[in-house]
C-alpha cells in the first residue's frame, strides 16, 4: 500500500527537488521551492528529468561540487610546490576525479553487486574451509562486506525499476534487494521473500524425522550412535528389496539368521522370500514371522532340508495336518520343535508326531493352541519322548491339571516352562517340583495360582527344597504367595546364584486396598534383599516389575553405588512407585555392566542423566532427557547378542 | 622395516589399489589386526593389505564406507550411508570378513612368518566352516 500510495504522489510532482543552497552563478530557476511550494517556471526539459526522476539541481550540484574539488587539488598541488610544470598532469587528475563523482552512482550499484557475488562466494568458500582455518584474513572481510551490505538501508522516495519486472516504483524502506543487487518492487519482492521462505523450510534439516524410529529402536533396548555397521546397513537395504532378491548365495550362518530376523521383524516373510533361507545342508529353520507362508511352503522346508534338526516357526497359522505328515516322513533328523500358533494340527495328530520322533525328541514348545492339543497329547508325550529335555508349554487352552502330572514323568527336563490358562492346585504343582526339580536348569512358572487352597508358600518351598541348579528362574503373577516365603526361598538356597531372575507382579491385587494388606503379599522388600543377597554376583537379568511394595529405603540399600552387581545388564523397575531419580543413578551406578533400564510408570523418575552405552525406557516424566547421553567413558559397542538365548530385536 | 604410514594400500582381487588414511582403513577389524605391528603380518611392513575376496567395485564402496564411518564415529544422527542394492550382497560378506572374521582368531595363529593376516583368516574360515557343515567354503583360491 505505502508503495502505491508513493508513487502517486510522485507522479502527481508535488515532490520538489531538494532545495539546493544558493551558490551564485545561475540563479533559481526553479531552485527555491521552500515551504509554500511556490517555484518559478520549468523549461520543458527540467520537468521531462524530473518525470525520470533526475534532478537539474542534482546535477547542477555535482558539477559545482567536481569544479570545486578540482580548483582545491589544483590549490594543494601549487602550495606543495610543484609548480605549473605538470600542468597536464593535473588536468588528467582533476578530470579523472570528476569521471570517477560521475560515475559514482554507476559504481556503487557496480561495487553492490561485485559485495554481493562476494558474498555467496564467502558463503561457499566458508563451508568448505575447514575449521582450523576459521577467522583468517579471507573470511573477516567477507564478514566485514556482509555487515556493510546488510546496513544500508534502501534509501526511501527514490524511483526505480523493478530488478524483476522492470515497472517503475518508489523505493521504501520494506523494498527488497533482488537476486542481481538491485531492487524490487513491492509485489516481486513479496514473490521473493516467499520463495526465500520456502528454501530455508527445504534447506532446514528435518529433526522429527526418525524420531518415532529411534523411540522405537529404544524400546527394544537398542543404542544407536555413530554410524551403523556396514553389516547393519546392508542388511537393512536387504529388508527393503527383499522382493527383488534371487538368491542370497553362500552366507555365514549368523548374517542368514540375521536376515531372516528382520525379514520376519517386517513382515516380508512370504512363499518367495522364505525360500531364500533354506538350504539344503541346515540344520537349523527359524522363521520368526511365518503368518505369510501356505501350507504347501512348509512342506517346502522339509523337501529342501531333509536334514534340519530344529525347526522354529512361530505364528504357523496354516501349519495342518498334512505338514504334520510330510515332517514325519522327510524330518528324520528332527530333534527341536517349536510351532506357536499351529491351531489347524488335530490333537491325534500330535500325538503322532511324538510318536513318530519319539526317542529322538529333545525339545518342545507349543504355545497359542486352543482347538487341540489337549492332556492326551502331553500324555503321550511323556510316554513316546522319554529323553525330552526341554519343555515350553504356554497358553495352551485345553491343557489341565492331568497334563501336570504327565509333565512330572519326564524324568530328563531340564527346561520347563509352563503357563496354564486353568488353575492348578499346589499339592500337583508341588508333586511336579518335586519330581523333575532337581536336574532343572530353567524353572518358569507364570500365573499358577489356587484359588482353592488357603494361600501358601509351599510352591516356593518346595522349589527351595528340590531345585538345585537352576539358572533361569522365573514366578510371575502370583498373589498368593507372601513375602516370607520369598525370604525362605532365597535364604540358604543350595541353588548356586541365577543369572535370571523374573518374580514380576507378584503383590496383591486388591483394588481396594492399594497399599496392600499389612502381612506383604508378593516380593517386597526383605524378598528383594533376600534374592539380591543370594544372586546378586551373578545376575545377569532382573525383572521386578508391578512388585509394588518394595520400599524406597531397600531400593537404596541395594543400589548404593558400593554394592556391586558385576554382571547385571538388564533391569526391569516398571510399576514401582518409589522408584526415583536417586534409584536409577544408583542403579547406574552399582551395575557397571547395566545396559538397559525399564522405568515404565515410574512417576518419580525425572531428569536423569543416562550415560553413554545405556538405555533408559519409559520413564514418563523424563520426556526429553532421554535422549541425552551423559558424559561417561565411550562403551565399546558390542555386538547385539542375545542374553540367554533370547531372540534378538532387530534394528530396521 | 618402514615406518608406519599415514596411507595405506588396500587391493582388490582384480588388482585396483585403493590409498585410504590408515586410521580409517583401521575401522575393519580384519585390516586392523593385519597392520598391528604385534601381530607381526606382512602386511604390517609393506603398508598394503591385499584383499583376494573383495573385487574393485566393492572395495570401493568399503573404502567409502571406512570414511564415512571414521567422519560420523562421534555424532548421534548419522544418516545412513547409500548402498546400491546390486552391491549389497557381495558387499554384505566383505563387511562380514573384514569386520568379524579375524577377531576369532588367536594371536598365536597370527604371528606364522610370512603368512598374511588373509591367509590366516581364510584358513580359519574355512576350517570352522568344514566343522560346522553349515555351508560349502566360498573361499577363493
Amino acid at each position: 500500500m505505502s508503495g502505491r500510495r508513493g508513487r502517486g504522489a510522485n507522479t502527481g510532482g508535488a515532490n520538489p527537488p531538494p532545495p539546493a543552497p544558493a551558490r551564485g552563478g545561475r540563479g533559481g530557476r526553479g531552485g527555491r521551492g521552500g515551504a509554500a511550494g511556490i517555484r518559478g517556471p520549468h523549461s520543458a526539459l527540467t520537468d521531462f528529468l524530473a518525470a525520470n526522476n533526475i534532478s537539474a539541481q542534482e546535477i547542477r550540484d555535482s558539477y559545482q561540487q567536481r569544479v570545486q574539488q578540482a580548483e582545491r587539488e589544483a590549490a594543494e598541488a601549487a602550495a606543495n610546490g610543484e609548480g605549473p610544470s605538470n600542468d597536464v598532469e593535473e588536468d588528467l587528475q582533476a578530470e579523472s576525479s570528476a569521471m570517477a563523482a560521475e560515475r559514482s552512482k554507476k559504481k556503487r550499484k557496480r561495487d553492490q553487486d561485485e559485495a554481493i557475488a562476494k558474498i555467496k562466494k564467502g558463503r561457499e568458500a566458508k563451508k568448505k574451509a575447514s575449521k582450523k582455518k576459521k577467522g583468517s584474513d579471507d573470511d573477516s572481510d567477507f564478514d566485514d562486506v556482509l555487515d556493510m551490505v546488510k546496513k544500508a538501508p534502501p534509501i526511501p522516495g527514490q524511483l526505480k525499476y523493478c530488478e524483476i519486472c522492470e515497472k517503475r516504483f518508489t523505493v521504501t524502506p520494506y523494498s527488497k534487494a533482488g537476486p542481481e543487487g538491485g531492487l524490487l518492487c513491492a509485489p516481486c519482492g513479496k514473490d521473493m521473500a516467499k520463495d526465500l521462505k520456502a528454501e530455508a523450510k527445504a534447506k532446514k534439516p528435518v529433526v522429527r524425522k526418525g524420531r518415532r524410529k529411534l523411540e522405537s529402536n529404544r524400546l527394544d533396548g537398542m543404542l544407536q550412535r555413530g554410524p551403523k555397521t556396514l553389516q547393519q546397513l546392508c542388511i537393512e537395504t536387504l529388508a527393503k528389496h527383499s522382493e527383488d532378491i534371487d538368491e542370497l548365495g553362500e552366507m555365514p550362518e549368523g548374517i542368514m539368521k540375521r536376515i531372516s530376523e528382520i525379514f520376519s521383524k517386517k513382515r516380508a516373510m512370504n512363499s518367495t522370500t522364505m525360500k531364500l533361507f533354506l538350504q539344503p545342508d541346515m540344520d537349523t529353520v527359524a522363521i520368526h514371522e511365518a503368518a505369510y507362508l501356505e501350507t504347501e511352503d512348509y512342506d517346502q522346508i522339509f523337501a529342501v532340508c531333509p536334514t534340519v534338526k530344529k525347526v522354529s516357526l512361530r505364528n504357523c497359522c496354516q501349519f495342518k495336518d498334512s505338514n504334520i505328515d510330510y515332517m514325519i516322513e522327510k524330518g528324520k533328523h528332527l530333534r527341536d520343535i517349536q510351532l506357536l500358533g499351529a491351531n489347524l494340527v488335530a490333537n491325534d495328530k500330535w500325538i503322532e508326531l511324538f510318536i513318530a520322533r519319539g526317542q529322538d525328541l529333545r525339545s518342545l514348545k507349543v504355545e497359542w493352541l486352543d482347538a487341540a492339543f489337549d492332556d492326551q497329547a502331553v500324555e503321550a508325550l511323556s510316554t513316546f519322548c522319554p529323553n525330552l529335555e526341554r519343555l515350553k508349554i504356554e497358553r495352551c487352552k485345553r491343557l489341565g491339571v492331568d497334563s501336570i502330572d504327565a509333565i512330572a514323568r519326564m524324568e530328563h527336563l531340564q527346561h520347563l516352562t509352563l503357563r496354564f490358562y486353568c488353575e492348578i492346585p499346589h499339592e500337583r504343582l508341588i508333586h511336579l517340583i518335586t519330581s523333575v526339580g532337581a536336574n532343572l536348569r530353567t524353572l518358569c512358572l507364570e500365573h499358577f495360582l489356587d484359588a482353592e487352597d488357603e494361600p501358601n508358600d509351599d510352591v516356593l518351598d518346595a522349589i527351595h527344597n528340590t531345585c538345585t541348579k537352576l539358572r533361569k528362574f522365573r514366578f510371575t503373577e502370583n498373589n498368593e504367595c507372601s513375602d516370607e516365603g520369598y525370604v525362605r526361598l532365597f535364604t540358604d538356597w543350595s541353588n548356586p546364584p541365577l543369572y535370571y531372575a523374573d518374580v514380576n507382579s507378584t503383590r496383591d491385587l486388591d483394588n481396594t486396598n492399594p497399599d496392600g494388606p499389612d502381612e506383604a503379599v508378593g516380593l517386597t522388600s526383605a524378598g528383594f534383599s533376600a534374592l539380591m543377597a543370594h544372586s546378586g554376583a551373578r545376575l545377569e537379568f532382573l525383572d521386578i516389575s508391578s512388585c509394588r511394595h518394595i520400599s524406597h529405603q531397600t531400593f537404596v540399600d541395594i543400589f548404593d553405588g558400593a554394592k556391586q552387581y558385576p554382571h547385571l545388564a538388564e533391569i526391569n523397575v516398571s510399576f514401582c512407585p518409589v522408584v526415583d531419580t536417586q534409584i536409577v543413578a544408583g542403579i547406574f551406578r552399582s551395575c557397571p555392566s547395566i545396559r538397559k533400564v525399564v522405568t515404565f510408570g515410574c512417576f518419580q523418575v525425572e531428569d536423569v542423566r543416562v550415560p553413554r552405552g545405556i538405555v533408559l525406557i519409559g520413564a514418563p516424566r523424563a520426556g526429553d532427557q532421554l535422549e541425552q547421553f551423559g558424559e561417561g567413558e565411550v562403551v565399546e559397542r558390542e555386538g547385539m547378542g542375545g542374553v540367554g538365548g533370547r531372540v534378538v530385536p532387530v534394528m530396521g | 622395516m618402514n615406518q608406519p604410514t599415514d596411507f595405506v594400500t588396500l587391493v582388490s582381487n582384480d588388482g585396483y589399489e585403493f590409498k585410504i588414511l590408515r586410521l580409517a582403513a583401521c575401522i575393519a577389524g580384519t585390516i586392523k589386526k593385519a597392520l598391528d605391528p604385534m601381530s607381526g603380518f606382512r602386511e604390517n611392513t609393506q603398508n598394503r593389505v591385499d584383499l583376494p575376496t573383495i573385487n574393485g567395485v566393492v572395495l570401493e564402496k568399503v573404502c567409502e564406507y571406512l570414511y564415512y564411518n571414521q567422519k560420523h564415529a562421534a555424532s548421534k544422527d548419522v544418516s545412513d550411508m547409500d548402498i546400491p542394492p546390486e552391491l549389497c550382497l557381495e558387499l554384505l560378506i566383505a563387511a562380514d570378513y573384514l569386520d568379524d572374521m579375524i577377531s576369532a582368531i588367536s594371536p598365536i595363529l597370527g604371528s606364522m612368518p610370512g603368512q598374511t593376516a588373509t591367509d590366516t583368516a581364510r584358513a580359519s574360515t574355512s576350517t570352522t566352516l568344514n566343522k560346522k557343515e553349515d555351508y560349502v567354503t566360498s573361499t577363493p583360491s
